[in-house]
């Protein structure tokens, strides 16, 4: 089950205690079982799709007939490009606006209020009116556990479809994953490694000195 | 073969020194010790038209009668009377003796030949008249106030061009013992700008506001240097969302064009108005960093253009990109596309490269988005998760006033990390640990209060940019560790500290 996957599902289960789960790939796999024990009573696995095939136009034919308000995915999938393309595709397609690495959500009538989780650990609240797409922020939500019942008790059912193959992906070379190694950097003035402990000094001095340090590298705005 | 030169227009038209002819006639009329001297050398750089009232003459038109000209074609090849030309120049064997000059000649056996205007100043010769300087084996240097029309004016061409800065100065040796003030004229020739009038291509860079890793913006425009540089007259085009204070510098990291502006964290906005920009330069390439926030508005401009990026680029080599891909597990090479989002460390920062020019263009307007902004979400800055946080203030066995330490991370404001040991003792949840049992932290600084610095306390903040250190002991392990060591009783430095982050923050 991928974090990222696990954690949109959370995401929607707050949201509507029955949603909509829809699953590209094959039916076997045994990673929706753990999707259905985190509370799902049935849910729809799209069969059909190759390894090579291209998502999005199946994706869009299927949201525009279901027409949901609220589209939840993962920021990224972990087989295959993982370009993380596929939400701005789909929300550029359906004309939806998107609410990127939310790691809460809430509706007001027609509206969407996301918290949006930024690095260096500040949020901010981002929303939207009428039907939106949202991608669950990785890290920052803790899925629900999936239990055992509702695992067992849960529907799949499945749908076939035809995907058009990726033919642009045809030509590119693959290769196992190799490191680089890191880049040596030239050392900028700042950086010139620990100066002399400054002794002698009373609480007053030290703290301005500190504090200069601070303003200084920039860590604190001035 | 006797060169035959054109013969001087008259210098009240254009001055024109020459610095091969004879010296005192050419410089004779500009030359009065003044700045004035840059002044004629610069109207040859200038290209600004009118300003300097450059008469430009057609090289073909044949016999054009423009008044205030004598400027007579001489056939080169033809017998002409030596009458023709005004002046002659004189070549001059540089290497023989000549009679006006004042040392003693390196070569006294050769024949001292035609004499020119042009002195020579021998500086090894004996100084006859040595100034008021004890001590005087030094080089006579000319002294422009003494002998006007010695003073050899040198000229710097290599700075003419069109559109260039008017840096040419000339250069003068001046006595440094004399009464002449001493110019600083040397051209600095690293304050040549390379800059490109009209560009061919255009590649263009994006960069936002908090820097996805330290130096990203300078790897970006050194990847789109790389870029640029694989074609002829290809600018950089640098556009800067929301900094406040600028990541780098871009004249010297190859920056051609810039442009700022404020998307107020609006991703949609960004994205609309890159996309206006990418129509009204048609970049050939555009370059972004593959993270959070950088990556979301690159992924947004793609949907928009209807390209397909190259997303966590490795290399960037030869037309080619290599992206992780399979969930990190393979790479994969393709034909670069027009877009490409770096991963970190990927491209290389320019090292001494030629400073550019920088020019900044004006902002485009920003239409409104299909988002709505509801404002930074309140939360506690001391509670933000540790592996994120950018600055922490970590307490050690040294600390006892914990309410002090509290408020410091308040004020400060910044994270709190803790030790292993106040994690046992219970004065720290353990999910406020730092360390290799507990969180590796990754902040930019990192502020060790009474912190010891044992081997594992240390591994967790390797990664850490810059680490402040306040301890009693001098030679504990987090004070050798420290960029900065303060040896001082934590308890009374960190009301200091919390009182001036607070002045800073409510003066």
């Amino acid at each position: 089950m991928s974090p990222a996957d696990a954690a949109a599902l959370e995401l929607a289960l707050r949201l509507d205690p029955a949603p909509m789960a829809l699953h590209l790939g094959p039916p076997d796999s045994p990673a929706l079982r753990d999707f259905l024990g985190m509370g799902l009573a049935s849910m729809t696995v799209v069969e059909g799709i190759g390894p090579e095939a291209d998502v999005l136009p199946v994706l869009e034919a299927l949201m525009r007939e279901a027409a949901p308000q609220v589209i939840l995915m993962g920021e990224r999938t972990e087989a295959g490009e993982c370009s993380g393309m596929l939400p701005y595709l789909l929300a550029r397609a359906l004309g939806r606006p998107l609410l990127p690495q939310a790691i809460s959500l809430e509706r007001e009538g027609a509206r969407t209020i996301a918290v949006r989780q930024l690095p260096g650990g500040s949020r901010q609240r981002i929303a939207a009116d009428g039907p939106v797409l949202v991608t669950a922020a990785t890290q920052g939500i803790k899925p629900r556990q999936s239990a055992f019942g509702p695992a067992r008790r849960g529907r799949i059912e499945t749908q076939i479809v035809q995907a058009p193959e990726d033919t642009d992906r045809l030509s590119w070379t693959l290769s196992p994953a190799r490191q680089r190694p890191p880049r040596l950097r030239a050392s900028s003035n700042e950086a010139a490694g620990p100066g002399a402990p400054l002794t002698g000094l009373n609480p007053r001095e030290a703290a301005e000195q500190i504090h200069e340090f601070l303003l200084s590298r920039g860590i604190l705005p001035p | 073969m006797k060169r035959i030169r054109r013969t001087q227009r008259p210098t009240g038209d254009r001055p024109r020194l020459d610095p091969h002819a004879a010296a005192p006639t050419e410089t004779a009329p500009e030359d009065d010790g003044t700045a004035s001297v840059s002044a004629a050398p610069a109207e040859l750089s200038s290209a600004a038209p009118g300003s300097t009232g450059r008469r430009r003459i057609s090289p073909h038109a044949k016999g054009s009668p423009e008044s205030g000209t004598d400027r007579k074609r001489v056939n080169p090849h033809g017998t002409a009377p030596p009458e023709a030309v005004a002046a002659p120049r004189k070549r001059v064997d540089p290497h023989a003796a000549r009679p006006d000059r004042e040392g003693v000649s390196p070569h006294p056996e050769a024949s001292s030949e035609a004499a020119s205007g042009r002195k020579r100043v021998n500086p090894h010769a004996a100084q006859p008249e040595a100034e008021s300087n004890a001590g005087a084996t030094r080089p006579r240097r000319f002294d422009p106030s003494k002998s006007q029309a010695s003073g050899r004016t040198r000229i710097d061409r290599s700075a003419l061009q069109p559109d260039a800065e008017a840096v040419v100065e000339t250069r003068r040796r001046v006595s440094p013992h004399g009464t002449a003030p001493v110019r600083a004229a040397r051209r600095n020739p690293a304050e040549d700008v390379v800059r490109i009038e009209a560009p061919k291509g255009v590649i263009l860079v994006a960069s936002f506001a908090d820097e996805p890793w330290s130096e990203a913006e300078a790897e970006l425009l050194g990847a789109a240097r790389g870029l640029a540089d694989s074609q002829a007259d290809t600018a950089v085009l640098l556009v800067r969302f929301d900094q406040v204070a600028a990541a780098c510098d871009a004249a010297s990291n190859g920056v051609d064009r810039l442009i700022s502006l404020m998307a107020d964290g609006r991703p949609d906005r960004a994205a609309a108005v890159l996309a206006d920009l990418v129509e009204q330069y048609q970049p050939r390439h555009l370059v972004f960093a593959d993270a959070p926030v950088d990556g979301d508005i690159a992924r947004r401009l793609a949907a928009i253009l209807g390209e397909r990026p190259a997303t966590a680029v490795q290399r960037l080599r030869g037309g080619e990109v290599t992206c992780r891909t399979d969930g990190g597990r393979q790479d994969m090479t393709r034909p670069i596309p027009r877009m490409v989002l770096l991963a970190s460390g990927t491209g290389e920062p320019l090292q001494s490269a030629p400073r550019r020019e920088a020019r900044v263009l004006p902002a485009p307007t920003v239409s409104e988005g299909d988002l709505i902004d509801l404002g930074p979400e309140p939360m506690d800055p001391s509670a933000v998760p540790l592996d994120q946080a950018r600055f922490i203030v970590s307490a050690g066995d040294g600390v006892t006033d914990w309410q002090g330490f509290h408020d410091l991370a308040q004020a400060l404001p910044a994270a709190i990390g803790g030790s292993r040991q106040v994690c046992d003792a219970g004065h720290l949840p353990r999910s406020r640990q730092v360390g290799a049992s507990g969180t590796l932290v990754t902040a930019r600084c990192y502020l060790a209060i009474g912190i010891s610095g044992a081997p594992q306390h240390l591994q967790g903040v390797a990664r850490c940019r810059h680490i402040v250190a306040v301890n009693t002991d001098l030679h504990a392990a987090m004070v050798k560790r420290a960029d900065l060591a303060i040896i001082a009783d934590a308890q009374e430095v960190m009301p200091e500290l919390r009182a001036l982050a607070q002045a800073r923050r409510h003066g």
